[in-house]
């Protein structure tokens, strides 16, 4: 999120070294005007994983090793790349990543709401969250926002609710997974439970997976003709 | 410090039935900005109009609710009237308590509650009401008109004859429509050709229309004031500036066996071909999927111009030294007009016979539809006029005649009246008697509409002069022995079954909307009712206007129509279209977007939503002209106010007039 | 505000009665409302409906405040797929919705507080249908509970006694912390 700062870009062209997961990140705000790819000097290493243990992201992780010049159109190629992972990408088939989320799902909905709303109480709107995501760049965030103030500021339930939900609404189809507001936040609320609900909603409905292809449309600000309908009376 | 004057009408008995006005502005009365409540028994009515007029004067109101009908019948009445006293018409909104409330709840209690809950949200929603001054955007002033039947001509005649360029579009190679194919046109008997010819000359030949025939509207942007057309012309493979219309090359083409859609089936026509003698322009088209020598080269997938086969017209085609008839010309063409506003008139449609096999329809060719029996009473038709039934060219001596035939009938999808068929079935006994003079004619009926000046007169005509007898009562089958058509049916009235041996038997069929007419709407983005007749605006107040401003309808795309009321609203609609074009410029509705340019960081998810490509991207420059950064803007003139960019907008750096954030805010707060 | 006490007074005195909120689009859904009025066709009272120019302008903010304000369910309506009078606002919004209910099934809301339609100006009794329809589900669920009692936690003290009074009608009052726009403009 540097990156967008006006002293970091006045200085013209920035190197940048990038994991996979990093690419994923700055293939996003490419997507959406945030930093032009001209500008940026970008160094891919290899990365086999992160923290001790390892952190459940870099466990379902499909690109260790980012990709490097040649790489075909729908991938962000570095100008670099430094090294090659020791460990297999994971596969578009393997779900072991949404295992959090389907026990989530496996409850019953007044479990599903009393989970979320002790989750949730916990809040102290901090901001963490949004400061240290890479897709939040907005100047002036929904919650900073008065007249109207949609969203109330101040830490209770119902206003904790409300931000989060709007949160996970606004990185729906747009947050790479990379965790970084769960790691963020003091309160240990399970941030990243909502934004892979997202994903995976994203990824089942439009067939997108945010990050990977910097020329794709992303899927909130697409559509189409045949995408479902059946919810609709 | 808000000042808000609400006025709460009755309606007459329409709201006050079931809603207490004086206690909804009782309620009003107190709510916090408002200085000013009444209740009135009519508010659109001048002296309710004169209220609103007084209070703003009196009470210095700074904004007015009137809790009426729905805001699409009365808020322009309103908005004048406020605007009259000096007050922003946009500080003056509605509050729906008919149509939303008392017509669809029967508790008196709970459809007052409802009433006040939606006076205060209006109320709340006009406090935060700013005012917006009509946007002006400089008027096209030629008009397209889609479809080239007698709606079409009519529109495009007045428009044309008012001074106004018209581009007519019509799918057919001829204009005429289905007016056409008529014999002879009740209440009156004369000719459908002879009168509708000249008119299809004069539009030929008229300076100021423009005829695309063969042609079929594409694509429309912009609108109203601007719009941009896109029409696809149809390839011809004939040169119409070398043709004369002579029609050697329909005389020498082999394939003659193509049933023609003119005739409706009764006869067959050549690949290379003019719908019909009088046709205007008189150019004959190709048909492609019938000729011989497109056939050859779809095949071998190469040009048709490559392509040696037949050539026979080709060969026939007396213009020297270029032929008229030119296989280069194999592709569909494309062209791009501008005008200010567009009628459509394009018509409807009749279902294909088989639809009606309880009758025999599709099995048995002496049962045919209305149409064809138009095409056999035609001294332009198969048989000159002549009574011959399909089968056997023998003259039918005994012809039944079934109305409402799919109409008003649910079942088969068409709940409504076809409103012509009544009239036309008398006009078909008159001329089948006229031509057959010891001929029967029995016409089975559910009752017969004749509403319409001289209509019940000319029925009547039928059954006391002709002598065609009505039996009042459904036919149950029709099946065949020997070279009769049996048909069994009731006569409700005497009670008991009929069975008739005819000869030919003559089906009423329901009128049903243009195929395509769903495609063609959405293109237009106008509305379309469940049996895909296009809709008005308003069905009593505003019948030939759609809900898209500059789109206006005539003729039986709307609903089935007769003649005269299809020219009457093929001229309302040219008269809506000529009003338009009484300016230079025009008042667009200013309910658009605005970016906060502070707040936006240019992401483009508003620029990339935008149906209309409103949002432009937008350079920052300090005084140096050095770039500080983009946002996105809006085009106003193109901006049409949807709000999609508003919602979109992660950091509501968007907002859209009329609709802003803080106003629905408070209208969902005020609940 | 007085009309406000005399409403509480009311709802406290009433049966519980559902609140529901509809945010429809002025050309097909407000038309078929319209319709359904003039064809005098009867539906539940229990529906108050926000007038936006297109299904595209509703933002999920709206759905969130609207259960703020206590309502028990929330109907977002418009024009079918292919007749957005906009071209395609609402295929866009179709998108918005496809995820945002999901998102609220997720934590635990139950959808049939939160439904979606398609109708056409056309369509009169098919607006009174689902009117009927969604009132009906939020009768059988009752009072947004879950929702209410968040926000009593939240300050709004009034709504822990009129849930338990069995009234569910909101006042014309943000919830505390949150500007109370309304007022402010005073």
């Amino acid at each position: 999120m540097y990156l967008k700062r006006d002293e970091v870009l006045k200085r013209g062209k920035v190197g940048l070294v990038v994991k996979g997961c990093d690419a994923r990140a700055v293939t996003g705000l490419i997507q959406e005007s945030q930093v032009a790819r001209e500008r940026l000097v970008l160094i891919g290493m290899a990365c086999d994983g992160v923290g001790e243990p390892l952190l459940d992201m870099c466990k379902h992780c499909d690109v260790h090793t980012p990709a490097g010049p040649g790489a075909d159109a729908h991938r962000l190629a570095c100008d670099y790349v430094s090294g090659k992972a020791t460990v297999a990408d994971a596969k578009p088939e393997d779900e072991g990543w949404l295992d959090d989320v389907r026990k989530i799902e496996a409850l019953m909905p007044p479990e599903r709401w009393a989970f979320w709303q002790e989750k949730l109480s916990r809040c102290i709107r901090c901001y963490a969250c949004r400061q240290v995501c890479p897709l939040c760049y907005c100047k002036r965030c929904l919650v900073e926002k008065n007249e109207p103030q949609w969203i109330s500021s101040s830490a209770h339930e119902a206003g904790n609710f409300a931000w989060n939900i709007i949160r996970a609404m606004h990185l729906a189809g747009r947050c790479i997974g990379c965790g970084a507001c769960e790691r963020a936040c003091p309160q240990d609320i399970p941030l990243t439970l909502l934004n892979k609900k997202m994903a995976e909603s994203v990824a089942r409905h439009f067939k997108y997976r945010a990050g990977y292809d910097p020329t794709a449309a992303p899927a909130v600000k697409a559509f189409d003709k045949a995408d479902e309908n059946d919810f609709f009376r | 410090m808000a000042r808000i004057g609400v006025f709460v009408c009755h309606c007459g008995e329409n709201i006050g039935r079931t809603v207490d006005a004086a206690a909804v502005a009782a309620a009003a009365s107190k709510f916090s900005g408002v200085v000013h409540a009444v209740d009135y028994k009519y508010m659109c009515s001048d002296p309710g109009q004169n209220l609103i007029r007084q209070a703003i004067k009196e009470k210095r109101l700074t904004g007015v609710v009137v809790a009426a009908c729905s805001p699409r019948m009365h808020e322009p009445t309103f908005r004048r009237a406020t605007a009259e006293s000096g007050v922003n018409p946009f500080l003056c909104e509605m509050a729906n308590v008919r149509e939303h409330c008392s017509w669809v709840h029967e508790n008196r209690e709970e459809a007052t509650a409802k009433a006040i809950d939606l006076v205060r949200v209006i109320v709340e929603k006009v406090k935060r009401n700013q005012p917006l001054v009509p946007i002006k955007v400089p008027v096209t002033r030629r008009a397209l008109v889609i479809g080239g039947g007698i709606a079409g001509i009519q529109a495009a005649l007045d428009i044309a004859n008012g001074g106004h360029e018209v581009i007519l579009v019509e799918k057919d190679p001829s204009i005429g429509g289905h007016m056409a194919q008529l014999s002879e046109t009740f209440p009156t008997l004369d000719c459908s050709q002879c009168i509708l010819t000249p008119r299809m000359v004069e539009v030929a030949q008229h300076p100021k229309i423009k005829l695309y025939v063969y042609s079929e509207v594409e694509e429309v942007k912009g609108f109203i004031g601007n719009f941009e057309v896109k029409i696809r012309r149809k390839a011809t493979s004939v040169n119409n500036a070398l043709c004369t219309g002579c029609g050697a090359c329909q005389a020498a083409c082999v394939v003659k066996k193509v049933p023609s859609e003119f005739n409706r089936g009764l006869g067959s026509r050549t690949a290379i071909y003019s719908p019909f003698l009088q046709a205007v322009p008189n150019k004959p088209v190709i048909d492609q999927e019938n000729c011989l020598r497109y056939k050859a080269a779809q095949k071998k997938g190469i040009p048709p111009v490559e392509s040696t086969v037949c050539g026979k017209c080709l060969q026939a085609c007396p213009i020297a030294p270029q032929k008229a008839v030119d296989f280069s010309l194999w592709q569909d063409t494309f062209v791009t007009e501008k005008v200010g506003a567009i009628v459509v008139a394009t018509g409807f449609d009749l279902p294909p016979l088989s639809t009606y096999g309880e009758y025999g329809a599709g099995k048995y060719a002496d049962v045919i539809d209305g149409m064809q029996f138009e095409r056999l009473a035609s001294a332009s038709g198969p048989t000159q006029g002549a009574m011959k039934r399909p089968s056997d060219g023998k003259e039918p001596k005994e012809v039944v005649f079934i109305q409402c035939v799919g109409s008003r009938d649910n079942a088969r999808g068409c709940a409504y009246c076809s409103k012509i068929c009544c009239m036309y079935t008398a006009k078909h006994t008159m001329l089948y008697k006229h031509k057959v003079h010891d001929g029967k004619a029995s016409v089975f009926y559910m009752d017969v509409r004749a509403a319409g000046k001289d209509y019940d007169e000319f029925w009547r005509r039928a059954v006391e002069e002709d002598g065609a007898q009505y039996l009042r009562g459904r036919v149950s089958k029709v099946y065949k022995r020997g070279d009769k058509l049996i048909v069994k049916g009731v006569d409700t009235l005497s009670g008991e079954l009929v069975e008739i041996k005819a000869d030919m038997v003559v089906l009423a069929t329901a009128i049903v909307a243009q195929r395509g007419a769903e495609r063609l709407a959405q293109r237009l983005s106008i509305a379309y009712d469940m049996n895909k007749f296009l809709s008005e605006a308003h069905p009593k107040l505003r019948p030939v206007e759609t809900n898209t401003a500059g789109i206006f309808l005539a003729g039986a795309c709307q609903a089935p129509k007769d003649i005269p009321d299809t020219v009457a609203q093929a001229s309302g609609a040219a008269s809506k279209v000529q009003g338009l074009f009484s300016s230079q410029e025009l008042a667009r509705d200013p309910t658009v977007a605005h970016v906060n340019e502070a707040a936006c960081v240019a992401c483009w998810y508003c620029a990339d939503c935008c149906p209309y490509g409103a949002i432009e991207k937008k350079e920052i420059r300090d005084k140096k002209g050095n770039l500080i950064k983009m946002v996105a803007s809006v085009n106003e003139g193109v901006c049409q106010g949807c709000g999609l960019c508003a919602a979109t907008c992660r950091s509501k750096s968007v907002e859209l007039d009329g609709f802003k954030d803080e106003q629905v805010y408070a209208e969902i707060v005020a609940l | 505000m007085e009309h406000k006490e005399q409403k509480d007074q009311v709802s406290a005195q009433r049966v519980w009665q559902p609140k529901v909120i509809a945010f429809v689009c002025n050309w097909c859904t407000y038309a078929g409302a319209d319709l359904a009025g003039t064809s005098r066709i009867k539906y539940d009272a229990n529906i108050r409906v926000i007038r936006l120019p297109c299904t595209g302008r509703i933002d999920p903010l709206f759905v969130i405040k609207a259960f703020e304000q206590g309502a028990d369910g929330v109907l977002v309506s418009g024009c079918h797929p292919g007749d957005c009078h906009y071209n395609t606002g609402n295929y866009h919004a179709r998108r918005r919705w496809t995820l945002f209910r999901e998102l609220l099934e997720f934590v635990g809301i139950d959808l049939r507080r939160v439904q979606f339609a398609w109708v056409s100006a056309a369509e009169g009794a098919k607006w009174a249908e689902v009117v009927n329809e969604m009132v009906q589900h939020v009768r059988e669920l009752g009072p947004f509970e879950g929702y209410h009692v968040m926000l009593a936690r939240s300050g709004r003290d009034a709504w822990l006694e009129k849930a338990a009074a069995g009234g569910g009608n909101g006042s014309g009052k943000g919830v505390a912390g949150g500007t109370p726009a309304v007022q402010k403009a005073e």
